[in-house]
Order: C-alpha cells, then sequence, then structure tokens
C-alpha cells in the first residue's frame, strides 16, 4: 500500500515539475516564431540587446515583489513608490541648490532612500499592526504619488541630465558591448537567488509566507520579514524607475506607472511554473513579458495593446498558479486530512 | 413519563476501528439526559448518528415508538431534532434574530424573493415568548457574551418545526461559573416545555446540577445509566466507569528521577484564564500537567513559549529570571514548545521534511554569513527520521503527504533539532494512531533522560501512565500536586473533572 503510493507520488511530482516547464518553453517558442516571422528585425543582435533593455526594467522590479509575494502579501504601490523615488533623484540632479544639482551616485542613492522610506512604511503598517495589506499599500502608494508631484508640480524635470553623467548609468557598457542595465539586472538577480533560495533569511520568508504562526512558533519574528520584503520590493522599484529615467533623460512623474502590471504578470508566470514564488521562476516571467513588450513595439502596436496582452498574460498566469495550488490542497486534504482524523479519534477510544 | 426517543445496539465502525458496540440509550420525555465519557468514548459519534452526519452500521433508532432512519441531517431536522454543537459558529456582524434564522429566512415569493426582516423577527420573538427567554435580538451578536451566544444558537436550533429532541454538545466548554448558571436556567425552562435534551459534557459537578439521568459510555459501549435524584452513585464510582481498564504497554516504565530544577514559575497569572501558578520542573523526570480544554493549558504552555505574555507571575530558567515576549526568546533560553495544533502551529506544510525540521535552528546548518549548507542539512535530517523513524519518501517530500502520526514526528523533530533543554508537549498524541502513539511516548521518555519534559494533556490517561509527577490544573488554578505513585487515575480524573470539591 505504502509503496505504491510512493511511486505515484514520485511520478506526480516529476510530472508537476516538468510539465509546466515545458509548456512554458513552448510557449516562448510559439512566440519568437511569430515575432520572427512578422518582423524581419526581430532576431537581430541590436534588437536582443534591446530586449534585455526591456527584460533589465520588468525584471529587477519584479524581483523585488517576488520577496512580497513570498511572505504572503501583495504590494501595489512600488510602482507609485518608484516615481517618488525618480522625482527624488531628478530633483537633486536637476533642481537642488537653485538648479546647480549634484552629481548622480549621491542623487540614485537619495532616491533609493526616498523608495525605501515607503517600503518601510507599507512594511511596519502591514508586518507589526497588521493591517491589511491592499488597503495599506494602496493608501501608502497613493501618498508616494502626492508627493512625488512636490518636487515640480508633476512637470518633467531635465536640466543638467545631459551633463551630469546620469544618461551613462543607463546607456554606458561595460567592455563596450554589455549594457550596464543588463549587468544590473544580472547581479541583482544573483544576488536575489541567493539570498532567497540558499540563505536562512529565504527560509524565513517562505517560512512566513506559507504559515505565519508556524514560523512564529519556530522562533522567527514574522513581522521583521515581511517589513525587510517590503523594503526590498519598494528599493528594486526604485531602482529600476530611476534607470528608466535616465534612459529617456528627464525625470517624469508618470514614468513609473508601466511598470505595476508587467511585475505582477512577471511574478505570476513564475508561480505558475514553479507553484511559489521563486527568484528564477519570475525571472521566467519577466523573460516572457519582455519579449511581447519588445516584439509589439518592433511592429509598432500602440501602447495600449500592450497593457491588454500583459493584463491577459496575468490572468492566465493567476488561473494556471491557482488550478495547481488547488490540486494540491485537495490530495493534502484526502490524505491527512478528516477521514484520518476520525480514524484516529476512535483509536483512542479503543485503547482506553 | 414516555419514552420519546430510544436507540437499540446502534454499531458503528470506522475503517479498522469499532466506534460503537451496540450501544442502547433511551430517553424520557421532557427530560435531560447527560451523555458522559472520555474523549473517544464515543459521545460524539452517537449523538452524530442521531444528527444524521454519520450513518449507522446496525441497530435501530425509535422516534415516539416508530422505527425510524435518519440518513441526512436535513431528515433528522424534520423528525425533530436539532443539534447545537460546540463552538457554534454565529455570524458576528448580524443580529440575534438574523443569526437565528440563517438559512432559513423568511422570503417574500415575488420577483426577487427578498428577505422579510419583519417577520423574521417577529417569528423570533415568538420563540423567545414561548420560552420566556429575555434578551435582546435587535442586537449584533457580537456585543452579546458568550452565554448570550450560546442561547442565540439553542434558538437557532429550536426555530426548526416541532423541535423535540435537542442535542447540546459541550456546552459549557467555554463559560464561566456565572455563565453556566444562566444557561443552566434556560435549559431548565426548555425542560419543563417539554424538548427533551441530550447534554453532552465531561464535567461530573454539571451533571448533578442540571441532568436527571446520565448514561456513560466507554469504548464504545454503555456502562450504565443512572439517575441523579438518588444517590446509586458518586463521583469517584463515576470516574472509575468512565476509565475502566486500559491497555498499559503502549507506556513506557515510569522511572524518572528528578536531577536539579530547570524551571521554576511563581504566581503566573493571566487575566482569567490561569491563576496564582507555581510549580516547578526537573531534569530528568516527566511532569504531567492535566486539565480539561478551557482550564488554561494551552495558556500556560503558550505563556512559557513566549507566545501570550502573562499579566503577573514570573518565570525562572536555570535560577534567573527570563523575560519571554515571542518564542524567539523561548528558543534561546532552550525551551521548545511542541504545539498542540500541528498543522496550524506546528508545520510548514507546503515544503519538505527537510525545511521543516530545521526551522527552529537553522544556524546548524549553515556558515556564519547565512548561506545553508544543503549537505549539512539533508544528512542532519535523514539522521531525525531515522531517529523518529518518520516514514516518509526522504528530506525532500513535502510533509503535506505524511500521515498525522508522522507530521507530529516531525513537529518533535525539529524540536530535538532546537537542541532545547527544556520541552513542553501539549496533546502530544492527539490525532495519532496507536503504533505511532507508543512510539512517542517512549521518545518522550529517552528525551526526558538528559531534558526537561513538560506535557500537558487533556488525555488523563496518557498524563497518569506516562509522567513521574503530576499537576492537575482547575479553571486556571493548580488543584493537585503530587507524584504520581502517590495518587491514582481515580484522583487525578476527579480533581481535573471537579477542582477536587
Amino acid at each position: 500500500m505504502a509503496k505504491r503510493a510512493k511511486t505515484d507520488f514520485e511520478k506526480h511530482w516529476a510530472f508537476q515539475a516538468v510539465f509546466p516547464l515545458l509548456i512554458f518553453f513552448t510557449i516562448i517558442t510559439i512566440i519568437i516564431v511569430i515575432f520572427s516571422i512578422l518582423s524581419k528585425e526581430f532576431l537581430t543582435a541590436f534588437n536582443l540587446l534591446q530586449a534585455l533593455k526591456y527584460l533589465a526594467n520588468t525584471g529587477i522590479v519584479s524581483l523585488g515583489l517576488t520577496f512580497v509575494v513570498a511572505v504572503g502579501k501583495s504590494d501595489i504601490s512600488f510602482h507609485y513608490v518608484s516615481c517618488f523615488a525618480g522625482m527624488t533623484m531628478s530633483y537633486f540632479i536637476g533642481m537642488f541648490m537653485g538648479g546647480k544639482g549634484i552629481p548622480p551616485i549621491p542623487a540614485i542613492l537619495l532616491g533609493l532612500f526616498g523608495g525605501l522610506i515607503f517600503g518601510i512604511i507599507n512594511g511596519i503598517a502591514i508586518g507589526k499592526f497588521k493591517l491589511p495589506d491592499m488597503i495599506t499599500t494602496i493608501a501608502v502608494g497613493s501618498l508616494a504619488w502626492g508627493m512625488a508631484y512636490l518636487y515640480n508640480g508633476g512637470n518633467y524635470i531635465y536640466q543638467n541630465f545631459l551633463t551630469s553623467g546620469i544618461i551613462q548609468f543607463s546607456d554606458g557598457k561595460l567592455f563596450g558591448w554589455l549594457p550596464f542595465p543588463v549587468l544590473y539586472l544580472f547581479s541583482f538577480y544573483i544576488i536575489g537567488y541567493i539570498i532567497l533560495h540558499c540563505t536562512t533569511f529565504g527560509r524565513r520568508f517562505y517560512a512566513t509566507g506559507h504559515n505565519p504562526v508556524a514560523a512564529s512558533f519556530s522562533g522567527i519574528k514574522v513581522e521583521h520579514y515581511i517589513t525587510l520584503a517590503y523594503m526590498i520590493c519598494s528599493l528594486m522599484a526604485s531602482f529600476s524607475n530611476m534607470l528608466m529615467t535616465a534612459a529617456q533623460g528627464n525625470g517624469n512623474v508618470k514614468g513609473g506607472l508601466v511598470l505595476l502590471m508587467p511585475a505582477w504578470a512577471a511574478v505570476f508566470v513564475g508561480i505558475s511554473i514553479f507553484k511559489k514564488p521563486t527568484v528564477y521562476g519570475t525571472f521566467l516571467g519577466a523573460f516572457l513579458i519582455a519579449i511581447m513588450q519588445n516584439g509589439f513595439t518592433l511592429m509598432h502596436t500602440p501602447y495600449y495593446v500592450m497593457d491588454l496582452i500583459i493584463g491577459i498574460t496575468l490572468i492566465f498566469a493567476i488561473l494556471v498558479s491557482r488550478i495547481q495550488i488547488k490540486s494540491g490542497k485537495v490530495s493534502a486534504f484526502k490524505l491527512s486530512g478528516k477521514e484520518f482524523q476520525l480514524q484516529s479519534t476512535s483509536q483512542r477510544g479503543i485503547q482506553k | 413519563m414516555d419514552t420519546i426517543l430510544s436507540m437499540r445496539g446502534i454499531i458503528k465502525t470506522f475503517p479498522g476501528v469499532v466506534a460503537l458496540s451496540g450501544v442502547d440509550f433511551d430517553l424520557q420525555c421532557g427530560e435531560v439526559h447527560a451523555l458522559l465519557g472520555i474523549n473517544g468514548a464515543g459521545k460524539s459519534t452517537l449523538v452524530k448518528i442521531l444528527a444524521g452526519v454519520y450513518q449507522k452500521d446496525a441497530g435501530k433508532i425509535y422516534l415516539n415508538g416508530q422505527n425510524v432512519e435518519i440518513h441526512d441531517p436535513l431528515q433528522a431536522k424534520n423528525l425533530g431534532i436539532s443539534t447545537v454543537y460546540q463552538d457554534p459558529q454565529l455570524i458576528p456582524s448580524f443580529t440575534g434574530y438574523e443569526n437565528i434564522f440563517l438559512g432559513s429566512e423568511t422570503r417574500q415569493r415575488r420577483i426577487i424573493s427578498l428577505i422579510n426582516r419583519r417577520e423574521m423577527r417577529n417569528r423570533a420573538l415568538e420563540l423567545l415568548e414561548r420560552f420566556h427567554f429575555e434578551l435582546d435580538l435587535d442586537k449584533p451578536v457580537n456585543k452579546l457574551g458568550k452565554v448570550e451566544k450560546e442561547i442565540i444558537a439553542i434558538l437557532r436550533a429550536l426555530s426548526q418545526k416541532n423541535v423535540s429532541v435537542l442535542i447540546l454538545d459541550e456546552p459549557t466548554s467555554i463559560l464561566t461559573r456565572s455563565e453556566i448558571a444562566i444557561l443552566f436556567e434556560h435549559i431548565n425552562i426548555l425542560k419543563k416545555n417539554g424538548i427533551s435534551i441530550i447534554y453532552i459534557t465531561h464535567r461530573l459537578e454539571e451533571v448533578f446540577e442540571v441532568a436527571d439521568k446520565f448514561t456513560i459510555l466507554r469504548n464504545g459501549k454503555n456502562v450504565g445509566t443512572y439517575s441523579t435524584k438518588k444517590t446509586e452513585i458518586d463521583t469517584s464510582q463515576i470516574a472509575e466507569l468512565m476509565l475502566g481498564e486500559k491497555l498499559k504497554q503502549i507506556y513506557p516504565t515510569r522511572e524518572g528521577l528528578a536531577k536539579e530544577e530547570t524551571l521554576r514559575v511563581e504566581n503566573l497569572s493571566l487575566n482569567q484564564k490561569l491563576n496564582n501558578c507555581t510549580f516547578s520542573a526537573y531534569r530528568g523526570e516527566i511532569l504531567g500537567i492535566f486539565g480539561l480544554v478551557g482550564s488554561g493549558f494551552d495558556e500556560l504552555c503558550k505563556i512559557l513559549f513566549g507566545i501570550l505574555q502573562p499579566s503577573n507571575g514570573k518565570i525562572f530558567i536555570k535560577n534567573t529570571e527570563v523575560r519571554l515576549n515571542h518564542p524567539k526568546d523561548a528558543i534561546q533560553n532552550r525551551v521548545f514548545l511542541i504545539p498542540g495544533d500541528r498543522q496550524a502551529e506546528g508545520l510548514v506544510l507546503e515544503e519538505a521534511v527537510s525545511f521543516n525540521t530545521t526551522l527552529a535552528n537553522l544556524k546548524k546548518i549553515s556558515t556564519p554569513l547565512g548561506l545553508i549548507k544543503s549537505g549539512q542539512e539533508r544528512k542532519d535530517t535523514l539522521q531525525i527520521i531515522n531517529q523518529l523513524n518518520i516514514a516518509s519518501l526522504g528530506p525532500g517530500q513535502s510533509v503535506t503527504y505524511l500521515s498525522g502520526g508522522n507530521q507530529q514526528k516531525v513537529v518533535i523533530g525539529k524540536g530535538i533539532y532546537s537542541d532545547a533543554d527544556i520541552y513542553i508537549f501539549e496533546e502530544p498524541t492527539a490525532g495519532v494512531d496507536v503504533g505511532t502513539k507508543a512510539s512517542i511516548y517512549h521518545l518522550i521518555r529517552n528525551l526526558s533522560k538528559e531534558k526537561t519534559v513538560i506535557c500537558v494533556s487533556s488525555d488523563v490517561d496518557e498524563i497518569f501512565s506516562l509522567c513521574d509527577r503530576i499537576i492537575v490544573l482547575y479553571k486556571g488554578q493548580i488543584v493537585l500536586e503530587k507524584l504520581t505513585k502517590d495518587t491514582n487515575l481515580g484522583e487525578v480524573l476527579l480533581y481535573g473533572l471537579t477542582g477536587g470539591k
């Protein structure tokens, strides 16, 4: 009996692990084939680097979101927070000290710090004071968005952008060929992978997300990890926005708004493949989104088509991940749920 | 008095075990009949058969002299059998009458069926009038006290048509002394209105207060029905009847030798849940704390593990006073709690065995920087799997797929891996099969040779047969502390049930 169950489980596991990955790569291949038929430029080296830049933006912001989803929470403020961070940086470059500005690196650090503050507010409100995550992040996001307007009344900040060297952070290339954004992307992903999957910190993030009570009973200060996750999320979003600001050459209040949906879509594509939020899953998700973003841009489709496609991708990814989570719960219930308890409580009676 | 309900030779088996083996039970018209028995004696199974939740395997049920078959809960309701389960689920923000008619609201049959509040309210008031209850039904339920909620749950059960048999499943488990008195008044009114009540409890003193008769179940058999009016039997005899003989061999021999004191608790109090508890635990012996659900043992465990903070009192570990504000502090002081609800409090179900066993002591499998040494993790988890004999596919298997007993062993494994000195086991064998039970008892005994072990349980048999020293908790107070060899099972149970009065 036990033996048969074992092999069933093994088959089940192998199937569950490999099958979604196969489907994912099939979909990616189909998309690439379609785009390369529709557009001759799609499979050129130049375009590949271009696609990687898209990937850098979506990838970095969704990496941060992965941590929040890993602790079992949601964040719908990070795009607003990123706007505040981007405007903070732009202000210090273009308008600080009567328009003289400060060098890019301290400006970037100040921007990141600005974003981080909202991450801390989110984290403390949700982790420590146990406020509902959705409403809280909407409110905090709205606050950040409002404050982003304060710098220049919602107008663009472009002063000193060409002279300060900030553009170099986006357009620069390592060894003359590797764009900096790609470099950031891979370094963040390697660090993120190590933290979430190879360290005890990662363990605690997952334990917090899966069962905060059991995590707390194991000596984990759950609220610290929730706060940390929100901090990482707002930091990554802020960084992503600053890359965009540098690439565009001006600070735009609305620049970061495009980050929300692609990030959620990337994380959920990851969950639908690996059944839980993972760094590598999010990477694959961001890859899928970036290819679509790049492909549709090449085909000169209007921007709202892009929104439409990402929306559909997100819904589909949520659907797929739900189906798997559901089926997992059902089998768990059958094996360790009511039937078992019935049997064992009556056995308690027997031996007395 | 006529017999309204009579059950003859009821047999019910679950896979592998017999829950009821030929129970006869008679209920007279307008009496309160208590069903007594320890956990697993078959009380719940019997009433669940009456309520249509389970189907009997054999036997006959006669209602008003007619043979009836009860296939599902709806049928039981139609026959006039209504049940109030333990901890009734009411919707907090709904008013009393809305809760009473939840799911059976009066509707106006028009184009859309609107709920007719006025008529619902009138029907509820009629119900109140019929039984002369006094209660504000317009208040939302969350503004009411516990006993009022219980009464609303009873009214909900009575709102069915022609209720003649009412089953109350441990209605007093969360009520205070004065609240219980209020509830009993209401039960007496119901009795006068000709409603027959089956009252399930394991508190002896209540039986004599509210019931006319009582039936004791043990091992799925009726071992006697007595009247509370005549003094046929005294409480200690009842305790004996409830327990009967028991299997001894699943318990290891009691051989504990108290060495130095490791934990001392002084005047520990928590609002109304715990009252001035003072005791010590020693290395080398198993200290048993026996109490019924609601006696405060859960709160005690949680205070010792830093989950709840006491309103008063001190905790000393190895003669140093400690403040435990979080389980982290407790673990740092080398205290570990194996919680009573393993799925909710003990395990991260979705994750692997190794994830769970190492969770409370991640330092042991990581470098100073926090990088996990997966080889070490696997090796250590394999060792725990072998040591505790956990039936799993290996360290990588998700604990969702393990049986209850093996899940419990994983939680114990987590405790062992945390290298604690003081272990608190709360209900260590709840929902665990006999075989695993025996191995858990041996494990606890082995652990106690080098460490301090406190075993907290509502299973008197477990406490008496396993532990070297016994503390009995009754309504938040320590009412008995004795070495096991100086006491007997009856005494422990009696103190747990009645507080020794």
